[in-house]
Parts: C-alpha cells; sequence; structure tokens
C-alpha cells in the first residue's frame, strides 16, 4: 500500500499538481520476514508463468519444423495425411477441421451448459434449502471428478443411443436450416452428441463458479429491491445475475478451456473425420485434443512434429480463450 | 384502516417488544437511540424480517401472524422503503432505478417511465434522469432513493433516516418537502429517525423505543 504513494497522490491532495511540482518518491525499506515473504510469492508467481515459457518452448521447439515446411496453410488447410511409406506421396498436415470442430464441439457445450449451470447455481443458493443444498452440492462436487473415460463410455453406451432420438427429431422439425441438416442420414457420433457429453462434463465447474458469485451478491440490495415490492425472481434479476455476471462469464471460460481440451470423452463419441463440418448432427467432426491422441501412438517422427504443432495450436488458442475471457470480466463488472 | 404492530421484531441475534399503531395521510415517527431495534421495525412491516410473536395488520389485513403461521411476502405488501445507506442498484441509471418497482409490479414500461418522471420532478430531480448513482452526490441519491419510493405510490411508506447522508442545507430542505410528499400520499408513513427536531418538524405521531437492555 506504500508503494502506492510513489504516484501524484500527495501533490493532487494538496493542490500543486498543475504548479510543475514532482511528486516525492518514498524508499521503503522492508524488514526480514516481508523480503523473505516477498520473494516466496514472487518465486510462486513466476513458476507458473517458467512452466508456461517451457511448455509453449518445447512445443514449438518440436514442432517449428512443420510451420516452416506448410506455413499459413498448416491452419487453413483439412488434409491430414502421413507420408506414404514407399515415398510416393507426400505427407500434407493441416489442422483446419480439427479447429473448427473444436469450436463448434465446445460452443455446443457452453450454449447447453450455462443455462443450466444459471438455474442450478441459483435454486442451490437461493430456493433450495440446506439440506437438499448440501447433497445436491454434494453430488455435484462428485460428479466433476468422474474422469474423462467414464464420460465417454457412458456417453457411447448411454447417452448416444437417445441423443440420435433427439438429433432426428431436430433434423426432422429444423432441417430446413444448415446447421440441422446432414448430408447422409447417420445421427452416431456427431458434434451435437460430443457437445452434450462435454456440457455434461462442464457443467460442475460451471455451476460451482456461478454458486460461488452469486453467493456473494450483495444481501442488502436484494433487500432494496423485495422493499420495493419485487418478488424473488425480480430480486435475482435486478441484483444476483447482473452482479454474478463477469464470475459467470469466468466460469464458462473455464468450462469453454475444458471443453477445448477434452481429449478422450470426445474421442469416443465423435467420428473424426479431416473435413470442416458445421452440420451438427452430420456423423463428421473432430477435435485438435483427440486428433493428438488419436494418432500420437503410431505417428511417424514427422506426423509427431505436427501433432506437436497442432498442440502449440491448441495451446494458444486455449491462452486466447482466457485472455478473451480475462478482458470480458474485468469489462462487465458491476460497481457496487 | 390502519398499521397495528404488536409483538417481538428479530434480526439476527437482535429482538425486542414493540408496539406500534399508525394512521394513514400522517407521519408517525420512530425515536431511539441506536440499538434499539428502530430498523428492524421497519424491516418487520416490509417483510424482510418475520414477526416471532404477536401480529402484524395493515388495514384489517393480516400481513405477519406468528401464531397462524400467516406471513406475506414483500411483494404482496404495497410497501415502500427509503433505506438509510439508500441502497440504489449501482449499475442501474436514475430512471431505470425509480422505474424498478413498477416494472416489478408489472406496470409496462411507457407508463412506468411517465411515472418515473413525474416523482423525478415532485422530489426536484428531473436532471438526474440519466446518471449513475456513482455519479450523484449525497443529497441527489437521497432525492432519487425517495423518488423510487414515492413511484410506487405505496399503502405503507417506510423511510429509515432519511436525512442520515444529506448536508446541512439539503436537510433543511427535505425538512420542508417530505411533508408537502407524504400528505399528497395518504399512505402510513413511518419515518425512523434519533434527531428530535426532525420528528417534531414532520410527523405528527411519536413512538419512542426504550434502549434495549443487554443481555
Amino acid at each position: 500500500m506504500l508503494d502506492s504513494w510513489t504516484s501524484d497522490a500527495p501533490a493532487k491532495l494538496f493542490g500543486v499538481s498543475d504548479i510543475g511540482v514532482t511528486p516525492r518518491q518514498l524508499k521503503v525499506s522492508r524488514g526480514t520476514s516481508d523480503k523473505v515473504f516477498r520473494g516466496f510469492i514472487l518465486a510462486g508467481a513466476l513458476f507458473s508463468l517458467i512452466v508456461l515459457a517451457l511448455i509453449s518452448g518445447f512445443l514449438m521447439y518440436r514442432g517449428f519444423g512443420i510451420f516452416k515446411d506448410f506455413g499459413f496453410s498448416f491452419f487453413t488447410s483439412s488434409k491430414w495425411e502421413a507420408a506414404a511409406d514407399d515415398g510416393s506421396a507426400p505427407a500434407h498436415f493441416g489442422v483446419a477441421a480439427m479447429l473448427v470442430g473444436s469450436f463448434v464441439v465446445s460452443v455446443i457445450a457452453v450454449a447447453i451448459a450455462v443455462p443450466f449451470a444459471m438455474a442450478v447455481s441459483l435454486f442451490l443458493e437461493y430456493y433450495a434449502p440446506y439440506s437438499l443444498r448440501y447433497v445436491l452440492t454434494t453430488i455435484l462436487d462428485l460428479v466433476a471428478s468422474i474422469p474423462s473415460v467414464i464420460w465417454g463410455i457412458w456417453g457411447y453406451t448411454i447417452l448416444m443411443p437417445h441423443a440420435v432420438g433427439w438429433s432426428k427429431t431436430l433434423n426432422h422439425w429444423l432441417g430446413w436450416f444448415p446447421l440441422f441438416d446432414v448430408p447422409a442420414p447417420i445421427f452416431e457420433r456427431s458434434p451435437f452428441i460430443a457437445g452434450m457429453l462435454l456440457a455434461m462434463m462442464i457443467l460442475p465447474i460451471v455451476t460451482s463458479v456461478a454458486r460461488e458469485v452469486y453467493s456473494q451478491a450483495p444481501r442488502d440490495q436484494i433487500d432494496a429491491a423485495y422493499g420495493l415490492g419485487s418478488s424473488k425472481w425480480g430480486a435475482m434479476r435486478t441484483v444476483v445475475l447482473p452482479f454474478g455476471k463477469s464470475g459467470l462469464i469466468g466460469g464458462t471460460m473455464l468450462g469453454l478451456g475444458r471443453a477445448l481440451g477434452e481429449t478422450v470423452a470426445v474421442y469416443l463419441v465423435l467420428n473424426l473425420v479431416f473435413k470442416v463440418n458445421f452440420h451438427i448432427l452430420a456423423s463428421v467432426g473432430g477435435n485438435v485434443a483427440s486428433l493428438i491422441a488419436s494418432r500420437f501412438g503410431e505417428a511417424s517422427p514427422y506426423e509427431l512434429k505436427a501433432l506437436m504443432a497442432a498442440g502449440l495450436v491448441l495451446f494458444f488458442m486455449t491462452l486466447i480463450v482466457n485472455f478473451i475471457a480475462t478482458t470480458i470480466v474485468n469489462r462487465s463488472k458491476v460497481p457496487s | 384502516m390502519t398499521l397495528e404492530l404488536h409483538g417481538t421484531v428479530q434480526r439476527g441475534e437482535f429482538h425486542r417488544e414493540v408496539r406500534i399503531s399508525a394512521q394513514p395521510g400522517e407521519v408517525t415517527a420512530i425515536l431511539g437511540v441506536n440499538g434499539s431495534g428502530k430498523s428492524t421495525v421497519l424491516h418487520t412491516i416490509a417483510g424482510l424480517s418475520p414477526l416471532q410473536t404477536g401480529l402484524l395488520t395493515v388495514d384489517d389485513v393480516t400481513w405477519d401472524a406468528p401464531a397462524e403461521s400467516r406471513w406475506i411476502t414483500p411483494e404482496q405488501r404495497h410497501c415502500a422503503v427509503v433505506f438509510q445507506d439508500l441502497r440504489l442498484f449501482p449499475h442501474l441509471d436514475v430512471l431505470r432505478n425509480i422505474t424498478f418497482g413498477l416494472r416489478a409490479s408489472g406496470i409496462r414500461r411507457v407508463a412506468a417511465i411517465a411515472r418515473a418522471h413525474e416523482a423525478l420532478a415532485e422530489v426536484g430531480a428531473s436532471a438526474l434522469v440519466n446518471r449513475k448513482p456513482a455519479n450523484l452526490s449525497g443529497g441527489e441519491r437521497q432525492r432519487v432513493a425517495l423518488a423510487r419510493a414515492l413511484v410506487m405510490k405505496p399503502r405503507v411508506l417506510l423511510l429509515d433516516e432519511p436525512f442520515a447522508s444529506v448536508d446541512e442545507d439539503s436537510h433543511k430542505a427535505f425538512r420542508e418537502l417530505l411533508p408537502r410528499i407524504v400528505e399528497g400520499l395518504n399512505a402510513i408513513t413511518l419515518m425512523v429517525t434519533h434527531d428530535e427536531t426532525d420528528a417534531s418538524a414532520i410527523a405528527s405521531r411519536q413512538v419512542r423505543l426504550s434502549p434495549q437492555e443487554l443481555p
């Protein structure tokens, strides 16, 4: 706090800022324990940055050759072909289809999960009796700890047979809209099913964050709404939801981050096809993470480089999502 | 046609016995030192804290009767509260702050805006319509809070230390403004204050809450 006095605050305080007086700089001498603590937390903060830099450095080092060989077409091409053993066909790698697939599946997941998470968290925080709240919160925490391979198996064996029926219904009624149209009547392993599964997987984390921020909504503002004749829902809409907006966006982006990076579950319920596809009910899709998982075991050294490059793209995509999230969160904070 | 409250009011750990009655068209001042339970009485009438024992009726309608397990929700009480700390919604501009209660009670947007402009004019705050609470002075915020309650045309108007956050000049202005406004409203008005001068100048009846003895 003392450091903030190196600003021109004292000058302004005494009304001398406009007459060219340079603000006084304070030198702070800290005690040993303060220095040790500062060093400790600085090391902690730097450690995460170092890990981040090491990961990106490693991926860049291993994948750089691919960017050099394929240039911008690595991002725009959907073709993923290893070189033929006899050398008759050269290798070609592009992640456009997987990038679009990652985006489509994640957006579906977020679009389904966020309204549910809002409803669940409002219910838990403001409507549910204490005993029910305790039980439901425990169950949600439990759901968050289910491994993704279990989700994948459940999605494949239980969710998919039902979801195929829902997909057919959507296609029947809304097939005129390109998003719900299918080139061939195959509805298994579609982005829609993968998105639904991912929605269930990210629901606990989004709900948990939303519940946390909704619980901190100012009680006096809620009372003010009641004091003006508002219903409970009116108070939620006017006070709690705007107050929790930035937190909800943060939680959504956390969920989106998980959805973008999800591997095994998506791999099991999504048909990996190297083709840009916006027909969410069609059995065509993929994402970067499941591409890496599916190819890693049998990749040639050169394809391995391509997978590292794909990993780097995913890494930066996640960083960009987090950066955008932070910007939105900072802009949408409700003044208190 | 009165407000009758007798019984035990409670908020958190605090509780006390009260007996209050109030008539429409007049201001009843509730006086007492800090911690005597003045605000708790208003909270109980507004439905923000339930009555522990006793009875609360308005116009012969029971609002709160623990013995009968009867409790009317705040939105059914036709109350409007001006809180001591005002509690304007910080993310809404003045107009939306004032129309909030009307919109919550189902009044259409256009009609709500028209009434909000009338209420703002009544308290001399028409120029503030598009400002956010953070950009208002203490006196301006007070006017907006008053307009936000008056616009509801409530059956019961509850004022909790309504002059707490204004300077001396604004205080005098409000002391003259408030009785005029309340007279036109014909509502049951309860005003919490610890200022004897305010109580004498504005209220036609006074209820004094004795200091609560510590257990």
